[in-house]
C-alpha cells in the first residue's frame, strides 16, 4: 500500500472510537481513496494520494464522523490532560515546598506530629491533583464543545526527536553515583559528628545537631534515584523518572515540615544561621533541579505516547 | 446576520433526512461508495465522502442496508443494498415526505393568493 496512504489510515485508526468493525471502516476508506485516486488521476502516486486525501480532510476529522457518540472530550486531547495535569501538579508542589522553607507555606502541617503531617501530605496531593485534573478536563471539554479541536501541538513544528530519545543507563554513571552515595551516608552517620568534634577542638562549644533528619531525606532521595537508575537497566521508561520525581517531590516536601528544628547547637549564632541558609539554598537547588526533570520527564512521556498512537 | 450563514445551516439540516432518503431510494440495486457519489453527482445532488460513508455504515448498524465485499477489476469494493427492513421504512418515509411536501405546497400556494 502507497505508504502516504497507509499513514494516514493508521492515524485515522488511532481516533476512531466506534464500536463498529474499525478494520471495516479503515479497508473501505482504503479502497475508496485508492479508487477515486485511479479515477481522477489516472494512477496511484504520492500525488495524486496526497490530493485525494485533502479533499478527505485531517484524520481526526474523518473518525469523528465514525464515532457513536458525541465525545464529551475529543480524543485528541486526552493524553494533554495528563501532560498538563502532572506538569502543573508538579510546579505547585514545588513553588509549595519552595514555600515552606521560607515558611509562608499555604498547607499547615504539625512538626510535632509525623503522622498528621503526612496525612496532611497526602490529602494536599490528593486534593490539589484532583482539582487540576478537573480544571483541565473542564477547560477541555470547552474546546471540544466549541468544536475547537485541531489545535496542532508544538512538537508539530520542530524535531525533537533528540530530546525524545530515552537515554539507556550507562555502566559508569551507576559506578559513579554508587561512589557518591557511599561517600554521602559516610557523611551523614560519621562526617557529620567529626566534623562537630573538629569545631570542638578549635574551641568552640558546639553541642550537636539537633535534628539530622534533613540529611536523611537526603540520603533518602540519593537512594531512590541509585534504585531507579538500577531498574532502567532492566526496563528503562520514562515513567520510572516520573514516579522518582513525584517520590523525590514527597520526601522533599515532608523534610521542609523538619527544617524548623534544625539548629546545630552551638553558642556562635552566625555559625547557625550560616549553616541554616546554606542548607536552604541547598534545599531549593535540589527542590528546582527535581521539579525541571520531573516536568521534562512529564512531557517526554506524554510527547512520545502521543506519537506512538500515532503510529498503531 | 449572514444569510449565506443561515442558508447553509438550514440547507444542512434539511439534508441530512433528504439524504437518508435518497439513499434508501438509490440502493435498489447494489452500489458501492464512489458509484453512489458519482452517480448522485450526475444527477446534480453532491455528497461529502465524509458524509456518505459514515452515514451508510450506520443504516447498516440499524439493519436498513446490508453490505458485501465483492472483488471487480481486482479491487476490492464494499456494496451496499437496501435490506427488507429498509424497503419497509422507506415506504413509510416517503409517505410522509409527500404529505410535507403537499402542507408546504398549499401554504405557498395561500401566501401566493395573498400577495
Amino acid at each position: 500500500m502507497n505508504e502516504k496512504l497507509n499513514e494516514y489510515l493508521n492515524q485515522v485508526k488511532a481516533y476512531l472510537n466506534t464500536s463498529d468493525n474499525k478494520e471495516d471502516i479503515i479497508k473501505e476508506l482504503s479502497a475508496v481513496i485508492i479508487e477515486k485516486a485511479e479515477k481522477k488521476y489516472g494512477q496511484i502516486t504520492d500525488e495524486s494520494i496526497s490530493k485525494i486525501l485533502s479533499d478527505f480532510g485531517s484524520p481526526a476529522e474523518v473518525a469523528r464522523e465514525y464515532s457513536d457518540e458525541q465525545e464529551l472530550i475529543d480524543r485528541s486531547f486526552k493524553n494533554y490532560i495528563f501532560m498538563l495535569t502532572n506538569t502543573f501538579f508538579a510546579l505547585i508542589v514545588g513553588i509549595n515546598l519552595i514555600s515552606n522553607v521560607f515558611k509562608i507555606s499555604f498547607t499547615n502541617f504539625n512538626p510535632e506530629n509525623l503522622f498528621l503531617s503526612i496525612l496532611e501530605i497526602i490529602e494536599t496531593c490528593f486534593s490539589t491533583y484532583f482539582m487540576l485534573f478537573g480544571i483541565i478536563c473542564f477547560l477541555f471539554f470547552m474546546l471540544t464543545k466549541y468544536k475547537i479541536k485541531n489545535i496542532a501541538a508544538f512538537w508539530e513544528y520542530k524535531d525533537l526527536s533528540n530530546f525524545l530519545t530515552v537515554k539507556p543507563p550507562k555502566v559508569g554513571e551507576m559506578i559513579s553515583k554508587i561512589i557518591f552515595f557511599m561517600i554521602f551516608t559516610l557523611f551523614v552517620f560519621f562526617g557529620i559528628d567529626a566534623i562537630i568534634n573538629l569545631l570542638a577542638k578549635t574551641g568552640l562549644q558546639v553541642i550537636g545537631i539537633s535534628d539530622k533528619t534533613i540529611f536523611f531525606v537526603f540520603l533518602f532521595v540519593g537512594l531512590f534515584d541509585l534504585l531507579s537508575y538500577a531498574v532502567k537497566f532492566y526496563r528503562n521508561t520514562e515513567l520510572l523518572d516520573i514516579v522518582k520525581g513525584f517520590f523525590d517531590l514527597i520526601v522533599l516536601w515532608f523534610a521542609t515540615i523538619k527544617m524548623e528544628s534544625f539548629i546545630i547547637a552551638d553558642i556562635s549564632k552566625e555559625i547557625n544561621n550560616g549553616i541554616n541558609i546554606g542548607l536552604k539554598v541547598a534545599f531549593i537547588v535540589v527542590t528546582v533541579l527535581v521539579i525541571i526533570e520531573l516536568i521534562v520527564s512529564i512531557l517526554r512521556y506524554s510527547i512520545n505516547k502521543t506519537k506512538n498512537i500515532m503510529k498503531v | 446576520m449572514d444569510i449565506q450563514n443561515e442558508i447553509m445551516n438550514i440547507a444542512s439540516e434539511m439534508n441530512r433526512g433528504f439524504l437518508q432518503l435518497i439513499i434508501l431510494t438509490f440502493l435498489d440495486i447494489p452500489s458501492y461508495g464512489y458509484d453512489i457519489i458519482d452517480s448522485l453527482e450526475k444527477i446534480g445532488y453532491k455528497v461529502e465522502e465524509n458524509t456518505l460513508y459514515p452515514l451508510l455504515r450506520r443504516l447498516e448498524k440499524k439493519e436498513i442496508l446490508v453490505s458485501e465485499w465483492r472483488v471487480v477489476d481486482n479491487k476490492p469494493r464494499k456494496y451496499y443494498s437496501i435490506s427488507q427492513y429498509g424497503k419497509e421504512l422507506r415506504k413509510e418515509i416517503m409517505k410522509i415526505w409527500i404529505i410535507q411536501n403537499q402542507i408546504l405546497q398549499k401554504l405557498d400556494d395561500g401566501r401566493k393568493e395573498n400577495e
